[in-house]
């Protein structure tokens, strides 16, 4: 009898590690490990996009801006994580011949300050004390939540500049100017409150290489439209707008960006080995070196997307089968409140799309205000104008030179 | 310097005549005064550099910094908790007549030393090496209740075969209750099983398999998809209707009764860890930004479902065959499929509003996803998956179609009953997202207070046990948090010399270093998580404090590039003025020492003239040395002085006791300068 009991316990002990080997605890972080799919192990993405320049001749600085918010917006991210700073509003501008309305092309095919814009710091707002706040998250209590960069250190930063700069300074609003020095203290207090996991900084301004040149925190992947002593160029005109609408740094990125869809795979080498300066007119500038993953590795969508990943939760925590047919959903009578009910549905219905086609309709029209004729040979007269107008200048100006030098 | 001025009246008016001496004497202040004035203006700017040192001098009070480095390496101490340990007393067999009759306190120590002995064991086996950070005590302190508490109890419910089912016993409320304090892990045993030869056995098996599950050597981590600790926090619940203007949408739903029965139980022993907000709304329009896919579903998740089906519900025919029936259309029927892919941007937060966003505290969003009528049903992909999916750090979406015996209608109202399947998967999600550790396998539900009450199906509330376990993991993220954060900003204020460290900083950075510091293993769970919580918490408010914004950075180009216009023409006369002075004084002691040995002598021709005219000017004049040093010093102002204040120069011209002549000459010159 007591030989059993020995034998029973010890082969109760002898199992019990093998049990609790395989009990819940030992599995879940397993099973979490699983579904951490990402590379890097971020689990949401944040956007800061800066226009640091007014007035309407810079038109083309807010137009980079909106259509790389807009690009974003498109990969998925959501405008709570985009903090959009517009330092002038040309939309409504009274120089403005398409009111209430942006573009980035000479075309001006799409309306970039259409619908669901949300301008998070406008006008006076864009200050380089509210940009570098930003950063380091140093706001006053009273500041929205819509104006706070609240990033983790499981969040990808992608932070974009454009304007008017020089060697190692950004230029806000004509009146004061962000240094390299500045935006390279700030993001080391980022990292110091690990407020990013990856951080890519995007400039587009005159000799923008040198905006990164003074970085010292790790995992940041930096790249710039120009080098030191270069300009960077507007991409092209629009003639009725009267302005230049994008700059070719932009232009480019965009453009590439543009082929990209929201689970895409290209990496970040890929997205840089599009830079060429011929197209764009100056030497772009890439820096990784601070960054311990090579580009190679790092998708653009690790910056540009939604969410890095999501979490299916498996049939076991579903209730049981047994216990989800006892709920029913209750059709409610028809008569109150309902957009529409019973017969009345049809009609309404009707009525609704009817409506809807009206107002599509109509929309379609003030989208395009002023740009409806457009046709093919339009540029032909504007174009042989301008022609013709060079080569009376010519004439008239070139004759007597010609005269002196034959005097001469 | 050449003086002009004319020299008598009846001299060619062409030629310029010096001015004479006692006019300028007259006009120019003396030598010290003169010296004065023009040292006045670098010594006023001498006396500003304090003011102007301290006026742009930037703050920086020193930091508690050697206190901070040596938190740096500090461990968090452990505590070590007591578990009281009770039975009832006749859980035990009573002896035979004639053994020794024990103590009911040396009965339950005997099996207590076989318990620790036994987890002992196990963590002795682990790798690496655990340590039992937990004591059994035998009686309540009275002052200081704990709230882990281990009981057994005889009860005529109980399963009356082996092994024991331990369960930790829910909060009741009625008239019926076992009397047993709510989250007790209570090992149940049936009275006829008393009498076993192996009771002692099973008691010890039951009791080590459950505690280790409930107090696991080591707090749970804090996954990513987890929030980081943030004492407030906003659950935002949501129904989507993807499209009402279709007609058979879901116009209201019993969202207090769910939130009411299937969560607040959990949320009400977190209450000293997080501050909930809850938020629900119902949006009539929630677009998707693809098509899903009409395909068929997967078959063979729903076979093994209804195999289970008809497998538990076999007592039940009736129900059993219903569902068998609701699943079999669900496995031939073709669906609208969302893939992995899709579900990555299921969520539009372009044109979902989700949450008031009226909070800067986070928010977990559990959004009820009810596809419209020409999307019905929709699933997703993956097999062998629940009909929802996570969000990491942002939420639950959970997919409801109608269940086919729906009437059908243009609006529904969903009541508690259909919503229980989602609020069931919304539970989950929560404990995910804010990493609770789960109830143990080993843990039975918690039975009703009799057989007569249905069992809940509900999930369990939140144990004391696992809120114990959360304490511990957020003390330990809260400490580390802290920890880094006060590190972080020595070294920043460090490497940043503009950066401002003003008495508000220093006052929370101390605060949390003393919190930190007062960390101890005396502590209860709580105290310390209190501790760390305010700590993080200062220590947070002191890095974000808005003062500490260094100042911008100029490179010295720029410095000078905004000082040169603004300080060169100021200092071009102070410095010019300076070296005047200083030549004249030079030649002033020149002078000096030529005369010296001769006192009336005069060293320079002209300068004897002026000496003869200074001397009828002033009767009492002074030695003849000093009054040619003004002379020779000073043409130079008299020439300015003539040609700005020429009126004044008349007035004051003729108040002068001279000769005659002299006088004529002046006047003659005043006209002239008239």
């Amino acid at each position: 009898m007591i030989v059993r009991r020995h034998v029973l316990t010890i082969l109760g002990l002898l199992f019990l590690p093998f049990a609790l080997a395989l009990s819940y605890e030992e599995l879940q972080p397993q099973i979490s490990q699983l579904f951490n799919t990402t590379s890097d192990g971020h689990t949401n993405n944040w956007a800061v996009l800066v226009c640091s320049s007014r007035y309407w001749f810079n038109y083309r600085h807010m137009a980079n801006t909106l259509a790389m918010y807009r690009t974003l917006k498109r990969l998925g991210l959501p405008d709570s994580n985009i903090i959009l700073m517009l330092a002038d509003d040309v939309a409504c501008n009274a120089r403005n011949a398409f009111p209430a309305t942006v573009y980035a092309n000479s075309g001006r095919q799409m309306d970039l300050y259409g619908d669901g814009i949300e301008v998070d710091y406008r006008g006076y707002e864009v200050t380089v004390e509210s940009f570098l706040r930003l950063l380091t998250g140093r706001h006053d209590d009273n500041v929205a939540r819509s104006k706070r960069l609240l990033s983790d250190a499981s969040s990808n930063v992608f932070v974009y500049l454009t304007g008017h700069g020089g060697n190692e300074f950004l230029k806000f609003q004509d009146n004061e100017e962000v240094s390299a020095y500045d935006v390279a203290d700030a993001i080391e207090q980022m990292w110091e409150k690990r407020r990013y996991n990856k951080l890519l900084y995007v400039i587009d301004t005159c000799q923008a290489n040198t905006m990164y040149s003074k970085f010292y925190s790790p995992e940041v992947i930096s790249t710039g439209s120009s080098s030191l002593g270069e300009n960077s160029y507007s991409h092209h005109n629009d003639l009725d707008i009267g302005v230049a609408v994008i700059d070719s740094f932009t232009h480019n990125i965009l453009q590439y960006l543009e082929t990209l869809g929201k689970s895409s795979k290209a990496s970040m080498q890929e997205f840089f080995n599009t830079y060429d300066p011929a197209k764009i007119y100056s030497h772009p500038g890439i820096s990784t070196s601070l960054s311990s993953v090579p580009p190679d590795e790092i998708l653009v969508t690790d910056f540009f997307g939604a969410v890095a990943s999501v979490e299916v939760i498996p049939k076991e925590a579903e209730l049981s089968p047994l216990a989800r047919s006892v709920g029913g959903w209750e059709a409610t009578s028809g008569r109150s409140r309902g957009i529409g009910s019973g017969e009345e549905v049809d009609e309404s219905r009707y009525q609704k799309r009817r409506s809807v086609e009206a107002t599509t309709k109509s929309a379609d029209r003030w989208s395009q205000p002023l740009g409806e004729n457009e046709s093919f040979w339009k540029w032909v007269p504007s174009h042989l104008l301008l022609g013709g107008a060079f080569i009376a200048l010519y004439i008239s100006l070139g004759d007597p030179v010609e005269n002196k030098i034959m005097v001469e | 310097m050449s003086v002009t001025g004319p020299k008598t009246a009846n001299s060619s008016p062409s030629r310029i005549r010096k001015t004479p001496a006692e006019v300028t004497a007259a006009i120019n202040p003396s030598t010290k005064r003169r010296l004065w004035i023009t040292l006045s203006f670098p010594l006023l700017i001498v006396l500003a550099i304090p003011f102007w040192w301290y006026v742009t001098s930037i703050e920086r009070i020193p930091l508690p910094e050697s206190r901070i480095a040596a938190l740096e390496n500090a461990t968090l101490p452990s505590i070590r908790p007591k578990i009281l340990f009770t039975a009832d007393v006749d859980a035990f067999p009573t002896p035979p007549p004639g053994r020794a009759v024990f103590e009911h306190k040396v009965i339950l120590q005997s099996l207590a030393r076989e318990v620790l002995k036994g987890i002992d064991g196990i963590y002795e086996q682990r790798r690496p090496k655990k340590l039992r950070n937990w004591d059994l005590v035998y009686d309540d302190d009275k002052r200081e209740h704990t709230p882990l508490r281990l009981h057994i109890r005889r009860w005529e419910h109980a399963n009356t075969s082996w092994p024991l089912e331990p369960y930790v016993q829910a909060s009741e409320t009625g008239l019926m209750t076992s009397g047993i304090k709510g989250g007790t892990l209570v090992i149940p045993v049936h009275p006829s099983q008393i009498g076993d030869r192996f009771l002692k056995q099973h008691y010890k098996i039951a009791i080590i398999n459950s505690l280790l599950g409930l107090y696991p050597p080591d707090p749970p981590e804090i996954p990513l998809r987890a929030l980081k600790y943030s004492p407030n926090i906003t659950l935002s619940f949501v129904l989507l209707n993807e499209d009402s203007s279709e007609g058979s949408y879901v116009r209201s739903w019993d969202i207090e009764g769910a939130i009411r029965d299937h969560l607040l139980p959990h949320l009400e022993l977190l209450s000293p860890i997080f501050n909930f907000t809850i938020e629900s709304q119902l949006l009539y329009h929630a677009p998707l930004t693809f098509e899903p896919t009409y395909n068929a579903t997967d078959a063979a998740g729903n076979q093994r479902a209804i195999d289970a089906a008809i497998e538990t519900g076999k007592g039940d025919e009736e129900n059993a065959k219903a569902v068998a029936k609701e699943l079999a259309d669900e496995q031939t029927e073709k669906a609208w499929i969302i893939d992995e892919e899709q579900m990555k941007v299921f969520v539009n937060s372009e044109r979902w509003s989700l949450d008031s966003g009226s909070t800067n505290n986070p928010v977990l969003r559990f959004l009820l996803y009810v596809p419209a009528a020409k999307h019905r049903p929709m699933r997703l992909s993956t097999p062998d998956s629940a009909q929802s999916f996570l969000l990491p750090q942002f939420g639950g979406v959970v997919l409801l179609n109608p269940p086919p015996s729906t009437p059908s209608a243009s609006t529904y109202h969903l009541p508690f009953s259909a919503l229980t399947p989602a609020f069931h998967l919304f539970t989950q999600h929560l404990y995910s997202l804010l990493a609770l550790p789960p109830t143990p396998d080993k843990i039975h539900p918690s039975p009703p207070p009799t057989p007569l009450h249905a069992p809940s199906s509900l999930i369990q509330p939140i144990t004391p046990w696992q809120v114990h376990q959360v304490l511990l993991a957020r003390t330990r993220e809260n400490s580390e948090e802290a920890r880094k954060t006060l590190m972080g900003i020595v070294r920043l204020v460090k490497k940043i010399r503009e950066m401002k460290v003003g008495q508000v900083v220093r006052g929370k950075v101390l605060g949390a270093v003393e919190r930190l510091e007062q960390l101890s293993s005396n502590n209860t769970a709580l105290e310390m998580f209190i501790l760390t919580r305010d700590a993080v918490g200062l220590a947070n408010q002191a890095f974000f404090d808005p003062t500490m914004m260094g100042l911008l950075y100029f490179p010295d180009e720029h410095k000078f590039a905004v000082y040169t216009p603004l300080f060169a023409p100021i200092a071009v006369p102070l410095i010019l003025g300076l070296i005047k002075e200083f030549l004249a004084w030079k030649r002033r002691r020149g002078a000096k020492r030529q005369t010296m040995p001769t006192a009336s002598g005069s060293p320079v021709a002209r300068d004897r003239e002026l000496e003869g005219r200074q001397q009828t000017v002033n009767e009492d004049a002074s030695p003849a040395f000093e009054q040619t040093e003004v002379s020779e010093t000073q043409f130079a102002g008299v020439e300015l002085a003539t040609q700005s204040n020429e009126a004044n120069d008349g007035e004051r011209l003729t108040d002068l006791d001279t000769a005659t002549t002299e006088r004529r000459s002046l006047r003659s010159r005043s006209k002239r300068l008239r």
